[in-house]
């Protein structure tokens, strides 16, 4: 029994550790320190929200300046009871490096002296074989699934951080029950409850892509969104307001999947099923005031997903690696509600009559014409296929085909902004096609990293336009001692505001240092 | 390409009856002994220690515990420094293998690719540290011996071989592997693998407590595992090297 440790923590916690500590209790803490500054250039200004005072914070993303000036604190405590229970607890401290105030009040105030936050990676207690091989895990965890690298269109359970671009998406831990079946040699199943609906982190640009009012109105019909363009011309909103209708905490909104996995001729496969929600709010109601302000509604449309995936190597390739990944989507029909408000208070609906020939009329006030499409109920697919080699101990290098990029959702067509304010929309396809290549590069015992990572962005046929656009990742990465990494480079967005990287509402070109120490 | 301990076990019973008719046992009847004691156990536990020695006379460390179950299955989890600490990997067989990422908790299935790769940047290649059997990848010949130890070239008879040929030197006493020298296919040495410290861990079964590896490729830049303790044949459950396993992590 490992008495010191037990003693200790008993102290720490103070109470509620007898039951405990008859089992032998083994505790790991570990985590890291690092620090991560960033320049943003060329970027669309970002202002801090709802902060009308003249003198600016800090809260805020320039055109050419410090876009982060973070510290972190991360810590991972780990107990383990004997061989039946472990508990994990993953917390990082985010120090965000400016200051936050507007009046001398805040001046005052710590917490806007020197902003902080805390993010609950995961906290959850793992029960083993609480049946004959039934694994329980409970509490706020990342379930992943899918075999292929960052871009899993299978992998659904936990919503995504987009904040950090240098992430590509990070999955945000939430409150969630999962059990693991396995019966039989590679069989496993899985299932998992998620009771509380989580939203994906956006990016502080992404206000963009409903705030500026030149933006295309995010409908599919080319006539609907042509009028809506038009009316937005004659209207000049001054003001766009984007409120959020989060999903009720009720059991319908719960989300459950299912996966089961195992090994069929020496390749992984699975097959996995997900009802819930897709994690990046749509637009779904647009209300138009008075005073020429515009509310915009946005929700989480709900989502059922099937999907399957393979994974394995081919030794006549030189052991290859390879994935392909597949999911099929089955979306909530989203419809476009928009009202006029006028002075009296009165609430008019507008809609549209449709033709067979593609074209629309408004139609203002009751009964209602039909309202316009924002994402169709048309079940539609996403896939990523890809290899990786390692060459010799110098080289490796990985490649992907993307079919529905990580925040891409719904059939269809999109509209995108003029490349230049006051340019015409073009549209493209909702979902978009990527070759996303990597490659890393070490030397001196892996000491020195250099790492090349690009996303590149496949015209298709209907698009209009086709004009370039690409994301590219060039870092290096200098372990200088054991745990300690000193790494900079640059996340640059290639295109101009009509293109998908090129959008202000995507991000900006950073520039990095970062130093990390891990424990 | 693995050869199961039985198939050892009677290849070398049988070459060891016709060895004591012909007087000194072959090159060949030597590996096997070799290998045969290399593999002496069902399951092992090893606690090691990898450290990497820097042309400034420092040293760079990584711990790591190593469960095995002959013929094929290992299980390595890493414990130090803090950037790896929790990593797993899993080898099911020759051509199935996992990591365990703890930081996107997530296992990844890797392509035998991986075996191009070297050990945590060392001068251990993959196979240097996978390397079970010899005398399945490997014809033997005896080329020389001391009073304490056998001198063998081998040469290999599977092409994933990437090596030209391979001295081996193998102490008398209990056929462990005392030195290895890895030759390019122009006859140049690569690398070169010292086996000492051995310690008896079971009946059967003697440890190296250090292999050290030296690349002349590299100016003779050395790397070493030292073995801090192991555990034998204590049933391992087959469930230990099962992908739930390697998701539990540390």
């Amino acid at each position: 029994m490992n008495l010191s440790r037990t003693v200790l923590l008993s102290l720490f916690f103070g109470l509620g550790w007898s039951g405990v500590a008859r089992a032998d209790v083994d505790l790991k803490f570990g985590g890291s320190i690092s620090s991560d500054i960033r320049f943003r250039l060329g970027g669309g200004e970002v202002v801090p929200a709802s902060t009308p005072a003249p003198y600016p914070s800090q809260y805020r993303l320039l055109k050419n300046g410090f876009s982060r000036n973070e510290n972190i604190i991360k810590t991972q405590l780990t107990l383990r009871a004997g061989e039946k229970v472990k508990a994990v607890a993953d917390v990082d401290f985010y120090w965000y490096g400016y200051s936050d105030v507007n009046d001398i009040d805040m001046a005052t105030l710590r917490e806007k002296i020197d902003p902080y936050r805390i993010d609950a990676y995961s906290a959850y207690l793992d029960v083993y074989n609480l049946l004959p091989h039934l694994d329980l895990r409970i509490g706020r965890q990342v379930v992943v699934w899918g075999t292929a690298d960052k871009f899993n269109p299978t992998n659904n359970l936990n919503s995504l951080d987009y904040s950090d671009a240098l992430l590509f998406g990070r999955a945000l831990g939430n409150q969630m029950i999962r059990l693991d079946y396995n019966p039989w040699k590679d069989l496993i199943l899985t299932a998992v409850w998620v009771p509380i609906f989580r939203p994906a982190q956006l990016p502080r640009t992404a206000p963009y892509a409903l705030t500026q009012i030149d933006r295309p109105a995010p409908v599919q019909e080319q006539g609907a969104r042509d009028t809506l363009n038009s009316l937005a011309q004659i209207v000049q909103p001054t003001q766009v307001n984007v409120f959020a209708m989060q999903p009720d905490p009720s059991i319908e909104n719960s989300q459950v999947g299912f996966r089961i996995a195992s090994r069929l001729l020496k390749q992984d496969v699975s097959l996995s099923y997900y009802h819930g929600r897709f994690g990046i709010p749509t637009p779904a109601f647009t209300v138009n005031k008075p005073d020429r302000t515009v509310d915009v509604a946005v929700m989480w449309p709900k989502m059922d997903v099937i999907g399957v995936d393979i994974a394995g190597s081919i030794a006549k390739l030189r052991g290859l690696g390879y994935w392909v990944e597949a999911a099929v989507f089955f979306p909530q029909e989203v419809r476009y509600g928009l009202y006029n408000d006028q002075t009296n208070g009165v609430r008019t609906p507008i809609t549209f009559m449709f033709d067979n020939m593609g074209g629309s009329q408004l139609k203002m006030g009751y009964p209602e014409g039909t309202r316009a499409t924002v994402i169709p109920s048309t079940p539609f697919a996403k896939v990523t296929a890809g290899f990786d080699m390692t060459w010799n101990k110098y080289l490796y290098t990985n490649f992907q085909y993307v079919y529905g990029f990580i925040d891409e959702f719904g059939a269809g067509v999109q509209a995108r902004p003029g490349a230049k304010m006051g340019d015409n929309p073009r549209t493209e396809a909702r979902l978009g096609s990527y070759f996303v290549v990597g490659a890393d590069l070490k030397f001196f015992s892996d000491a020195l990293l250099i790492r090349f990572f690009g996303a590149f962005k496949i015209p298709h046929i209907e698009d209009e336009g086709k004009p370039f656009t690409a994301v590219l990742f060039p870092q290096i990465a200098w372990t200088v001692w054991d745990a300690t990494e000193l790494s900079a480079g640059a996340f640059v967005f290639l295109g101009d505001r009509s293109t998908k990287f090129g959008d202000p509402a995507a991000g900006a070109t950073e520039v990095f240092v970062k130093a990390k120490f891990t424990y | 390409m693995r050869v199961s301990l039985s198939a050892l076990a009677i290849t070398s019973v049988s070459l060891w009856a016709a060895s004591a008719v012909a007087g000194d046992p072959t090159g060949q009847e030597i590996l096997v002994k070799a290998d045969t004691q290399l593999n002496a156990f069902k399951d092992g536990t090893f606690e090691s220690k990898l450290v990497m020695k820097q042309s400034d006379g420092s040293a760079r460390e990584y711990g790591f515990t190593t469960f095995q179950k002959n013929p094929d299955k290992r299980l390595v989890r890493f414990t130090s420094p803090g950037d790896v600490k929790g990593m797993g990997v899993l080898i099911e067989n020759a051509e199935t293998m996992y990591v365990y990422l703890p930081g996107f908790q997530r296992i990844r299935r890797m392509g035998t690719h991986i075996r191009n790769q070297t050990f945590m940047g060392s001068d251990f290649g993959f196979d240097d540290m996978a390397t079970l059997s010899f005398a399945s990848a490997f014809n033997a010949k005896l080329v020389g011996q001391t009073a304490e130890q056998y001198e063998l070239e081998l040469m290999p008879k599977i092409k994933e071989i990437e090596y030209g040929k391979l001295k081996l030197w193998v102490n008398k006493d209990h056929f462990t592997m005392a030195k290895v020298e890895y030759y390019d296919t122009n006859g140049t040495k690569m690398k070169t693998q010292i086996r000492d410290q051995y310690k008896q861990d079971s009946p059967e079964h003697w440890q190296p407590g250090r292999v050290a590896i030296t690349d002349h490729r590299r100016n003779d830049h050395t790397s070493e595992i030292l073995f801090l303790s192991s555990k034998l044949n204590t049933n391992l459950s087959d469930d230990l090297f099962s992908q739930r396993s390697l998701i539990r992590g540390n």
